[in-house]
């Protein structure tokens, strides 16, 4: 139970209508038009600094943890500068919008349409991607779910893990300003790279200075209000707030209070920046626990006084919505920013890192039920039981939370993209389930490809199945591949077809973020990026990594390739050219034909027959991605996640020989498509273990629904942390579980007034069910419940 | 418990009609449940009621037959009639060759068992080896009734030991003493059943008397320190309290179970004894009140109440 406070914020926030604040917008174009010619990366860290000037100051009802993106309690940001052109053709329908509608009032719109649009015309990142990105890779690329990377174009692409190790909480912005200052002192714009840096240190100078001016803003205002506050405990706790909004985070913090209050400013700091996704917390157990244990000898902090910082942190990650385009929020559903937050674990010398803060963190998400942060676990085999337990308590409270993920796994995937075993071993979560590290500069979500689509195109001559155009490369008809080894070979054709132009869209999207959007800011948060005076967008960061390749439909793909072995080439009872004009009608009128293929065996079933071509295909789809380097040498890296990408994906690809309708959903990560995998959940992780975890070090996402039923007692409890252990001692990733019995859900469809509050998992992540589309809400319900066993 | 004499191995196969993994409420852990086929008690509460022919049967669910006729032809027996969905089917005739189940497109016609050999169940349950050692779990025996089957069932709990996985077995406690004492000391744990503690009424529900049963239970749990009664709790037949005090005394003095389960009926549906051709009976859940004030007589005996919910 929350204290009374955080029950108020909690409600507050329920009830509270996401809307949209232009404030950042004016104050970033408007600095823009001041400083034409400039040097990009100033002119960014100028405005920047002009929105932290002039952005409003509001402090909310007994608050204790300050800092807002804008004046409303639930605000979204616009960034113009990445893109406009959706805004400005569908602020209209923000407010009735299916998937995550937003306010946006009149007098707002017209400050877009006068002000703010027409300085962009031209001069978005999404207006030059457009320009320059290879036709060919365009026609596949552009708004077609086949292959998608909207977000690394109209968005700026977040995805990294502030330091505050090693940096935030050891130097403050002060430090940081200073170091940038000393920097300048020495250079002299001699050579090209002595302009760079001359350019950078400039712009973190500007940086610096722009999120100290914004928290003295706040004390200011703190100072204000307890002017005329009339309760003496309140106007006391303004008082504070003032003091510790003057301190930090330009010094380092001292206490737990400022502590968090500095995590919040710096998170605050980079939203209003870029306004992007997986802006992540990290190990927050690990950096915060010196304070907590500092502060509890020094008694200077009560556990009951943290927990409730804790949880005001929380409601502050969930109050800023992400403003997106209808086509990503049908990717990333659930106003979901991805701030991924990791608890548990092993330390930098690889003993257990679990500590009370840990238990907390679990606590704070049980209590609140924000959808933010996205609450990650790692478990190793040394965690202690009693945090499995507790981990299964959460997971029993149905928030989906937490993301469960084998430590070890985490650290071998880094280990093979050559980071120290320290290194490693100190990863936290990046987004849903990538393995990241503060130190590291990758985009971890740079491209979802749509695995079922290689399919269609191997199988329909290269032409996507709905809308008849050629997409993939020429095929010939299906009936005259003679054997299933021809049919595999063509799906490979295809899919290697798709990465290479995923490459393509990736790259070319590295270069203009470069050239146009570097990151004054977010670069000062991450390691390497000051030490040599370049930009985390130019791979100023200590480790560069390569972009992440998503893959969609694994799944989908296995069982439709096991189907089409089984069924013509092993059986003989269908042909191919059958199975085609099948799945052109939709099934309509084949019922025989689809009742074969649905007996067919199904990944997700301890069945090698399938599983052996699932483990095939994400093999080979791991040597492709990686065979292609990015715009900075590293290597591209391969992922099987989830966002909500899998609606999507599948609405633009038709039947598939495994019996799935046209544009039904796919399945998300290298979990079994939803409702065939009929044996147990231990068939299941089974399953999804025989997929090579460890070389996919862009992440692998599996989830399970389990009915409440099945986890009432303490001994089922203690069976689910066995199942844990057990799958990660099979080599697998991460799971995650949804525990609501599918008659809540159909309740909460009819009533949602009644669950406002109720968290599903969506894929990599948990959001309120009430917020998803309708299409979204009927495919967590068919996903696969496990309660009549 | 007696030491399990060294058998020659010939290779055994027996009939199952089911392998259940992740069976979480037959024992400790997570566990696969091996279903052996065959049962000599009639239960007429029976959840199961394939699992009472000891061969391998076709079920027909009338209500999902569209009258398609696709298995008439298929049928080498002539044991379908081509007429009516209703009593189309003639048991006695059928060889149990299963085509009709292969041809019937609403699964109206499905084949319920097989015969398996001890490395075929063996290579399933291995698989979950993994799941066994981190609950603490294992493979629990459950039918019909195991020991109708002893020579496969010995096997397979030999099999088990060898491979380090723990095994528990649920029966009726109907079986001859001496033919199968010696797999006792294969098992870790015992469920047995005590359905009514009169011998004329256990006849009546079950089919069979229970004086034998009782006897094995005693001998059972003096030789085998993890032995733990079940009790299926029906409101008509054995819930009222001259019959579970019945059931104290006899535990309390002849027998050293480790504890009691009740298990209260759950109605699971006709349809599947109209698939096997036989008549269902419906029975009552007693309540809650019912339940605990049950477990209160026994717990007053000094016998601990257990589950595994």
């Amino acid at each position: 139970m929350s204290s009374k406070r955080i029950e108020g914020f909690k409600k507050s926030y329920i009830d509270a209508k996401p809307s949209i604040s232009v404030h950042r917008a004016v104050a970033f174009t408007a600095s823009h038009r001041n400083t034409e010619g400039e040097a990009v990366i100033v002119r960014r860290a100028k405005a920047f600094q002009a929105v932290c000037e002039s952005l409003p100051v509001t402090i909310f009802d007994g608050e204790l943890i300050v800092g807002s993106a804008g004046e409303f309690l639930k605000t979204g940001v616009i960034c113009p500068e990445y893109s406009w052109k959706w805004v400005e053709e569908e602020m209209d329908s923000f407010a009735s919008r299916d998937q995550d509608p937003y306010r946006l009032d009149e007098a707002a719109k017209a400050i877009l349409r006068e002000k703010i649009f027409p300085y962009w015309r031209g001069k978005s990142l999404e207006e030059n991607f457009l320009a320059r990105i290879h036709p060919e890779t365009a026609k596949i690329l552009i708004d077609t779910g086949i292959i998608d990377n909207d977000s690394k174009w109209r968005n700026a692409v977040g995805e990294i893990t502030a330091d505050y190790q090693d940096i935030i909480f050891r130097k403050g912005f002060g430090g940081l300003k200073r170091e940038a200052l000393e920097q300048l002192q020495s250079l002299e714009p001699v050579s090209a790279e002595a302009l760079e840096k001359l350019d950078f240190y400039n712009a973190a100078v500007l940086v610096c200075e722009g999120i100290i001016i914004l928290a003295r803003r706040y004390a200011d205002k703190a100072a204000e209000l307890a002017r005329t506050e009339p309760d003496a405990s309140r106007k006391q706790e303004l008082l504070e707030i003032a003091r510790i909004c003057r301190k930090v985070p330009e010094h380092p913090p001292e206490s737990f209070h400022e502590a968090v209050q500095t995590v919040w400013f710096t998170q605050l700091g980079s939203i209003l920046s870029e306004n992007s996704l997986a802006l992540n917390l990290g190990r927050f157990d690990q950096y915060m626990y010196p304070y907590y244990a500092g502060g509890l000898k020094a008694g200077a902090v009560t556990p009951a006084a943290a927990q409730e910082l804790i949880e005001a942190l929380w409601i502050k990650l969930s109050e800023w919505v992400w403003a997106i385009s209808s086509n990503t929020a049908k990717f990333f559903a659930g106003y979901n920013s991805f701030q991924n937050l990791t608890v548990g674990g092993r330390t930098r010398d690889g003993r257990d890192a679990t500590n009370e803060l840990s238990y907390m963190c679990l606590q704070a998400t049980e209590n609140v039920k924000t959808h933010q942060p996205g609450l990650s676990v790692r478990i190793h085999p040394d965690s202690p039981e009693e945090f499995l337990l507790a981990v299964c308590r959460l997971i029993r409270a149905g928030t989906g939370f937490p993301a469960v993920h084998n430590d070890r796994v985490g650290s071998e995937m880094l280990l093979a993209e050559g980071l120290s075993p320290e290194d490693a071993r100190d990863w936290n979560n990046c987004g849903c389930v990538v393995p990241h590290f503060r130190k590291v500069g990758k985009w971890t979500s740079a491209v979802n490809i749509n695995l079922a689509a290689a399919l269609e195109y191997a199988l329909n001559r290269g032409e996507s199945r709905l809308t008849g155009k050629a997409m993939g490369l020429p095929e010939v008809p299906a009936a005259e591949f003679k054997s299933y080894e021809e049919v595999k070979a063509a799906f490979f054709r295809q899919l290697a077809y798709l990465i290479k132009h995923s490459v393509i869209g990736s790259v070319t999207a590295q270069r203009i973020h470069a050239e146009m959007v570097p990151r004054p800011y977010l670069s000062l948060l991450v390691d390497g990026c000051m030490e040599q005076g370049k930009d985390l967008s130019r791979g100023g960061a200590k480790y560069n990594l390569g972009p992440v390749l998503t893959g969609i439909g694994v799944a989908d793909s296995a069982n439709s390739l096991a189907a089409i072995r089984k069924l013509v080439f092993e059986d003989g009872k269908y042909t191919l050219e059958q199975m085609n004009k099948a799945l052109d009608a939709d099934w309509e009128g084949c019922g025989e034909l689809r009742q074969a293929v649905l007996a067919c065996p199904k990944y997700g079933n301890d069945d090698d027959y399938a599983d052996s071509i699932a483990v095939e295909i994400s093999d080979f789809y791991y040597r492709e991605v990686r065979s292609y380097k990015d715009y900075f040498g590293s290597s591209f890296t391969s992922a099987f996640m989830g966002i909500s990408n899998y609606i999507p994906a599948g609405s633009v690809i038709g039947a598939t020989p495994d019996g799935r309708k046209a544009k039904t959903p796919l399945t998300e990560g290298v979990s079994p498509h939803a409702g065939t995998d009929l044996t147990s959940p231990t068939a299941a992780m089974r399953s999804v273990a025989k997929i090579n975890h460890d070389v996919h070090s862009g992440g692998t996402l599996m989830n399970i629904k389990l009915a409440p039923e099945l986890l009432q007692s303490e001994r089922s409890l203690k069976n689910l942390a066995a199942l844990i252990r057990a799958y990660f001692a099979l080599g697998a990733f991460h799971v995650q579980f949804n525990v609501i019995s599918a008659a809540t859900l159909r309740k909460a469809q009819e009533q949602p007034e009644e669950y406002r509050d109720l968290l599903v998992r969506v894929a990599g992540y948990s959001t309120q069910f009430v917020n998803l589309s309708r299409e979204a809400q009927n495919a967590i319900i068919e996903r696969t419940t496990y309660e009549t066993l | 418990m007696p030491s399990s004499k060294e058998r020659p191995m010939k290779p055994c196969s027996g009939t199952i009609f089911q392998i259940q993994r992740w069976s979480i409420h037959d024992g400790e852990g997570v566990r696969s449940t091996v279903f052996l086929k065959g049962c000599p008690l009639r239960c007429k509460w029976c959840a199961n009621p394939e699992s009472w022919n000891g061969n391998p049967e076709v079920l027909f669910f009338q209500e999902k037959c569209t009258g398609c006729n696709r298995c008439v032809p298929v049928c080498g027996e002539g044991a379908i009639d081509p007429g009516e969905t209703a009593g189309r089917f003639s048991r006695e005739r059928c060889s149990c060759c299963a085509r009709c189940c292969e041809v019937c497109p609403t699964g109206a016609r499905k084949r319920i068992g097989a015969k398996v050999t001890v490395e075929d169940v063996l290579q399933v349950i291995r698989r979950d080896a993994v799941f066994y050692r981190e609950s603490g779990g294992g493979v629990t025996f459950s039918g019909g009734e195991p020991f109708a089957q002893p020579e496969f069932l010995r096997q397979l709990a030999a099999a088990c030991r060898r491979l380090g996985i723990d095994t528990a077995v649920e029966t009726s406690g109907y079986f001859d003493w001496e033919q199968v004492k010696d797999i006792f000391g294969l098992l870790d744990g015992v469920f047995v059943d005590i359905k009514h503690m009169d011998d004329e009424r256990h006849r009546q529900m079950t089919g069979v008397g229970n004086r034998g049963i009782l006897e094995n239970i005693a001998r059972i749990s003096l030789l085998h320190p993890n032995t733990i009664v079940r009790v299926p709790l029906i409101e008509e037949v054995n819930a009222h309290e001259q019959n579970i005090r019945a059931m104290g005394e006899f535990l309390k003095n002849h027998t050293r179970v480790k504890g009691v389960e009740f298990l209260p009926y759950h109605d699971f549906g006709e349809a599947k004894y109209r698939a096997v051709g036989a008549q269902g009976q419906a029975f009552t859940t007693p309540d809650g009140a019912k339940i605990a004030a049950m477990k209160e007589i026994i717990a007053a005996y000094g016998i601990d109440i257990v589950d595994f919910k």
